[in-house]
């Protein structure tokens, strides 16, 4: 009797458990991060009487909470790993949609900028077409310094967000290293799971997870220990480290995180550590994506202006100054740009600047382009030694397989390929800069801040005539001319001279002119009153070309020998060695060179140049029938030997012909192409049946005011290409660059939508095994009430047994 | 399986979410017309399309730049062409003043046009364009280009210009010329046939030059023929007196009318020029024939006024002066006029060629339009037909959801 009554008893005390625990099911169900308890329940212990085992009723055991540690921790992973690419997405295509839209994109400006050139070419004299050129350019400048705005704004943002992040993050470790102190407290008095406080931290490390991804690992006593990155501890225990949000050490604009260890100390936390959740978003949205667009927009800004200056110096403007005037008043560039930005890493370093590189040009089409690339670098010093290294790529300057840089110029001779040198000397000009300070970080930004400091000449702004429209040279033809010599207009590359010209007026010919001789079929050419040398060119259609230095005020001689030189065998020789083909590699100075044999396979060569100097080197390699090159580069010929030469052979050669005066000129020879004659940089090249005495000449462009022809090459630079090497179009690398970010935004579009998918299967596995379903719960409702009702149904039999007792 | 019911209620939402999402796409696409929202829906194409507008728009610069060399070299054409017909009609008069039977103040009247005739070529020279620049300065552009001085008859020209040309990009390799100097228009112009031409005297004769012409290669020699009597001639070539063996000069025979073979130096037995006389030379008169020298076509309808007001009062002497005068201002017009013409036709090659360019600039144009119309532009068809099979999904997803939410087993307690 007393048995059916305790059974009963704890029956009902089951039964009222788990009523209680399915309302505490039904309350939290759309609490985060709940997981379904339930109860863990076993029969109560038998006593053993005569006629067997006599159950004991039931018993509560613990009430335990559905849980899957490895669910939980995927969905951890998956939270981390949406926030990345939510924050990366929506800073993404803030970019995205300004370099892709028509009204703030770089395309239309550029576009319109070069139509302003060419209106100029087309109208050179038009004030309004001039003014209309100024107007494009300050929109195209706006444009530029608008878009870094825009993207100095995201720089900012992600600055301030990072603090928000760091802020956030540092109140969950907090939080967290309080509640592993509760549980830890909770469980040991009662020796039960703290089900709801174990629910609260597995939420804060969700929650966690969303602004950066960590890793727990639970200790012995039950506490969580939390680590971002590669193992740096958040939390220990009780304790929370804090994250400090500081100032790069390597650029002052950008905000890093750094992690405070036990002792206090700070120390910066590498970008590739930071990964996951919305810090990790942010971080490599400005690593990868930021940097690359701002540097791009740089790149393109200045190698814009590099180039367009470079041909705008080449020209001449409405007033008639060039570079080589000697008034003042002409404005060789047409933008101002700012230089690359050096950026120390120790305030206490010495200073070091670095320029642009002026643009390279291309020896065929005389185009200008650069060499810049969009990537940052940084100069190092480690004994005196200097090595720069490209950010984008890790490439070494100079690499290991060279002799280490240890002066200025032998590293900007290493970097010259990227667009950039370093200042050898303060303003001054005179005084040697210091060389970097050893063991310092310098990083070199050359393009970041170009973007934002490209801004137009303030003296053209204000003065269209300043705009180098006209070419400050022209060719003209004797009056008394009668063939059919034809000469180009003429053109001048940088570092031309017109230090010898004499103004060109009507009737007087320009100097140097040239004067044709039909018996010798020769251009002679005299230079006038001249204070310094001229140098004139011959350069032919079939490659070969002659460089002559005419004092000041003389008569040139330059002869055009082709083959410009012949290699003979010495009459004593008593070898078999005879002379195979010959050509000219990259030029001929006139120099003579002597092969003596001093052995079967070697033999001394003595070189003498134009000017007389000698030089012998002995020991050369000789194989037979292989190509010996002579000369230097710029000036090499190739000759071949064959057979076996004996000890003592001399072999010479020697330039061919004699000289004669003047610039050879046969139409009927020349008829692959016409040579051209470059005289102190200025280039015309002679086509045509010259009668003999006609005469051309090279003179100033005096009141040329019609004259449009560097605003023609000006408007040119749209379609060459003049960025990358000589690779792309100012318009194709913006297009390019669009399509990188374009690209980049689709991705972690897409790495968003996949993730999102990850979590939500995640979530899902996870209600499966901890949910709260209502139903289930409306279930186990009737469940217990049911047990509940026959518990105390059990109770009163076990009362009405009792009364028939009694009543007996 | 147990699914927790907020997770079934957040499923459905964000179902629903997504479709709702993705409709909003659709319409963004559909009310713009444009596939391509933002470079991330298509990268590639987003890039090419920048491309290929760039391309458009440097193709319609250069069909700009086109139309204004056109409209350009048409201005030129038409002053050119004004040249070539006051040319024209010089030559015309020069031929009438030939006529025997002219009188004196005959030629004066023809002398008077040739005067006026001067001013209005002048004045042509000196035109300016509709933005003030001078045409035929080259590229001094506001340097007046030509300047007289002299009285009438013994006019001096001086170019003030330069030998450029002016010039404009009108395709991506071609850079065209579009003004002529004055230089190249109207003072380099050869003498006589373009070789060589005749000079006579100061001659008290009346020989005339009936012609002259080229009978093998003209090695640019000076022949010189000086009569000894009104029937034979001694000739200079280049200064030097022609020998027989015994060194005495050679006396050549002259026959009215016949052709005179004049040899070359090298090889004495051929002829290079031919010339042909008329009527009786004095002695001591000379007839030069020498290479072409330039002359500027303003001195030549001066020196044409020069020679029409010269009365001729009936002399032969001063007949045949004239005749030889207006023979070489005749040759020195055809001169002129063939090299006006030959720049006229320069530049009505350009305007074909302009032409040409137009037209392949306007197919490009299209093409480009096209090129950027597939990279850019929606499907319509396309897009209305998944906008309504979306649409119908959505409407189906929150038919369902709303029932299926409505089913709990609390319901029935």
């Amino acid at each position: 009797m007393a048995g059916i009554l305790s059974s009963g008893v704890t029956g009902i005390q089951a039964a009222q458990l788990g009523l209680q625990v399915t309302q505490h099911n039904i309350a939290n169900v759309n609490t985060p991060g709940y997981n379904r308890q339930f109860l863990l329940q076993s029969s109560g212990v038998a006593q053993a009487s005569g006629s067997g085992f006599m159950g004991g009723g039931t018993s509560v055991d613990s009430i335990q909470r559905a849980y899957d540690k490895y669910i939980t921790q995927q969905t951890y992973t998956a939270k981390s790993r949406v926030a990345e690419s939510e924050t990366m997405l929506s800073k993404l295509s803030q970019i995205d949609n300004m370099f892709g839209d028509a009204s703030s994109g770089l395309a239309t400006s550029l576009e319109s900028f070069f139509q302003g050139v060419q209106q100029v070419a087309a109208n050179p004299s038009l004030v309004s077409a001039r003014q209309s050129m100024i107007s494009t350019s300050e929109n195209l400048v706006s444009r530029f310094t608008s878009m870094s705005d825009r993207l100095g704004e995201l720089y900012d943002g992600v600055n301030s967000e990072i603090v928000g992040e760091v802020e956030l993050i540092n109140s969950y470790a907090t939080q967290l290293a309080e509640v592993n102190g509760v549980i830890m407290r909770a469980e040991a008095a009662s020796q039960q799971p703290a089900n709801d406080l174990l629910d609260t931290r597995d939420q804060l490390i969700a929650d966690l997870n969303k602004h950066i991804r960590v890793t727990t690992v639970e200790d012995s006593t039950g506490a969580f220990n939390v680590f971002v990155g590669s193992g740096q501890q958040l939390v220990v225990g009780t304790v929370a480290n804090q994250m400090v949000a500081m100032t790069s050490s390597n650029d002052p604009e950008e905000i890093v995180v750094g992690l405070k260890g036990p002792s206090g100390v700070v120390q910066e936390l590498p970008e590739h550590l930071i990964q996951g959740g919305s810090l990790g978003g942010l971080v490599a949205f400005r690593s990868e994506t930021l940097d690359t667009a701002t540097n791009s927009l740089g790149a393109i800004a200045a190698s814009l202006a590099l180039t367009f200056n470079a041909q705008h110096a080449l020209g001449q403007d409405l007033e008639g100054l060039n570079a080589n005037s000697a008034a003042p008043g002409f404005e060789a560039d047409y933008f101002k740009l700012p230089e690359p930005r050096v950026l120390p890493s120790s305030s206490t370093a010495a200073a070091v600047t670095a320029s642009f590189l002026p643009p390279s040009v291309n020896a065929a089409t005389g185009a200008f382009y650069t060499k810049l690339t969009a990537s940052d670098y940084v100069l190092r010093s480690e004994a005196g030694e200097l090595t720069v290294t490209r950010l984008s790529d890790g490439k070494v300057f100079p690499p290991s397989t060279q002799p280490p840089a240890t002066t200025w110029d032998e590293i900007n001779q290493s970097i010259a390929s990227e667009g950039i040198a370093f200042d050898a000397f303060l303003s001054d000009g005179i005084t040697p800069a210091p060389l970097p300070t050893d063991r310092v970080d310098y990083l070199i930004e050359p393009t970041r801040q170009a973007a934002l400091g490209i801004s137009l000449n303030p003296a053209i702004a204000v003065d269209t005539s300043r705009i180098a429209a006209a070419a400050p040279v022209t060719s003209s033809l004797g009056a008394g001319n009668t063939g059919s010599l034809s000469v180009t207009q003429g053109t001048v590359s940088p570092g031309y001279s017109l230090a010898n010209l004499s103004p060109a007026s009507g009737a007087t010919p320009a100097i140097p002119s040239f004067t044709y001789n039909a018996a010798t079929q020769q251009f002679s050419f005299t230079v006038g009153s001249a204070t310094d040398p001229v140098w004139v060119e011959a350069k032919y259609a079939d490659g070969s070309s002659q460089l002559l230095q005419v004092p000041a005020a003389g008569t040139g001689t330059i002869e055009r020998m082709n083959p410009p030189f012949a290699v003979s065998a010495a009459a004593a020789n008593t070898g078999t060695g005879t002379v195979d083909a010959s050509s000219v590699v990259s030029g001929f100075d006139g120099s003579s060179y002597q092969l003596t044999f001093t052995a079967a396979n070697t033999f001394d060569l003595t070189t003498t140049d134009a000017s007389g100097n000698v030089t012998t080197t002995t020991g050369n390699a000789y194989l037979s029938g292989n190509p010996i090159l002579l000369g230097q580069p710029g000036a090499e010929i190739s000759i071949a030997i064959s057979g076996a030469p004996a000890i003592g052979d001399v072999f010479d050669v020697n330039a061919s012909g004699s000289p004669l005066v003047g610039i050879n000129y046969d139409a009927t020879v020349d008829t692959s192409g016409p040579p051209v004659v470059t005289a102190n940089g200025i280039s015309v090249s002679i086509s045509g049946q010259p009668a003999n005495g006609d005469t051309f000449s090279i003179g100033v462009n005096a009141n040329g005011v019609a004259d449009g022809r560097n605003a023609v090459k000006l408007g040119a630079l749209q379609v060459q290409n003049a960025l990358k090497d000589g690779k792309s179009t100012f318009q194709g690398y913006y297009a390019s660059m669009v399509s990188l970010v374009g690209n980049e935004t689709r991705q972690v579009k897409v790495e968003f939508e996949a993730r999102s998918t990850l979590l939500e299967q995640s979530e899902l596995a996870r209600s499966m095994a901890s949910g709260v379903n209502l139903d289930e719960e409306a279930a186990n409702l009737i469940k217990y009430q049911q047990a509940y009702q026959a518990a105390a149904k059990s109770l009163e039999i076990a009362s009405k047994l009792f009364d028939t007792l009694l009543s007996i | 399986m147990r699914i927790g019911t907020s997770v079934m209620f957040q499923t459905g939402t964000n179902n629903m979410l997504d479709l709702q999402s993705s409709l909003f796409r659709l319409q963004n696409q559909l009310s713009t017309g444009r596939k391509v929202l933002t470079p991330a829906d298509d990268p590639l194409a987003a890039a090419q399309a920048l491309v290929v507008s760039q391309q458009k728009s440097v193709n319609s610069q250069f069909i700009d730049n086109q139309g204004n060399a056109g409209s350009q070299l048409a201005d030129l054409e038409s002053r050119v062409d004004g040249v070539a017909q006051l040319l024209q009609a010089v030559k015309t008069r020069a031929v009438e003043a030939g006529n025997g039977a002219y009188s004196d103040s005959d030629r004066r009247i023809i002398a008077a046009e040739i005067r006026e005739r001067y001013d209005e070529l002048l004045g042509l020279a000196n035109s300016a364009d509709a933005m003030g620049n001078y045409v035929f300065s080259g590229f001094r552009g506001s340097t007046q280009p030509f300047s007289v001085s002299g009285s009438p008859g013994a006019r001096s020209l001086t170019y003030n210009g330069d030998d450029g040309r002016r010039q404009l990009q009108v395709g991506a390799d071609r850079v065209m010329d579009v003004s002529e100097s004055g230089s190249d228009l109207f003072v380099r112009i050869p003498q006589g046939n373009g070789q060589f031409f005749v000079t006579t005297g100061p001659n008290t004769g009346s020989g005339v030059v009936a012609s002259s012409s080229l009978a093998g290669n003209y090695g640019g020699s000076t022949y010189e023929m000086i009569f000894t009597t009104g029937n034979s001639f001694q000739l200079q070539i280049d200064g030097v007196l022609q020998l027989d063996a015994l060194s005495a000069p050679i006396d050549y025979m002259y026959v009215t009318g016949a052709d005179i073979s004049l040899p070359d130096p090298d090889t004495p037995s051929t002829a290079e020029v031919k010339i042909a006389l008329t009527g009786t030379p004095a002695a001591g008169d000379s007839f030069r024939l020498q290479p072409s020298t330039n002359q500027d076509v303003l001195t030549t309808l001066d020196k044409m006024i020069s020679a029409l007001e010269n009365p001729v009062a009936g002399s032969a002497t001063t007949q045949a002066d004239f005749l030889n005068k207006m023979m070489l201002v005749g040759q020195n017009l055809d001169q002129a006029l063939n090299h006006v013409l030959a720049r006229q036709t320069s530049i009505g090659a350009r305007q074909i060629e302009l032409e040409a360019l137009t037209s392949v600039a306007s197919d490009l144009d299209l093409q480009y339009q096209t090129d950027l119309s597939k990279l850019q532009d929606l499907d319509y068809t396309e897009a209305i037909s998944s906008m309504a099979n979306q649409k119908m999904v959505l409407e189906a997803a929150q038919a369902t959801f709303s029932k299926v939410s409505q089913l709990s087993l609390f319901s029935y307690l």
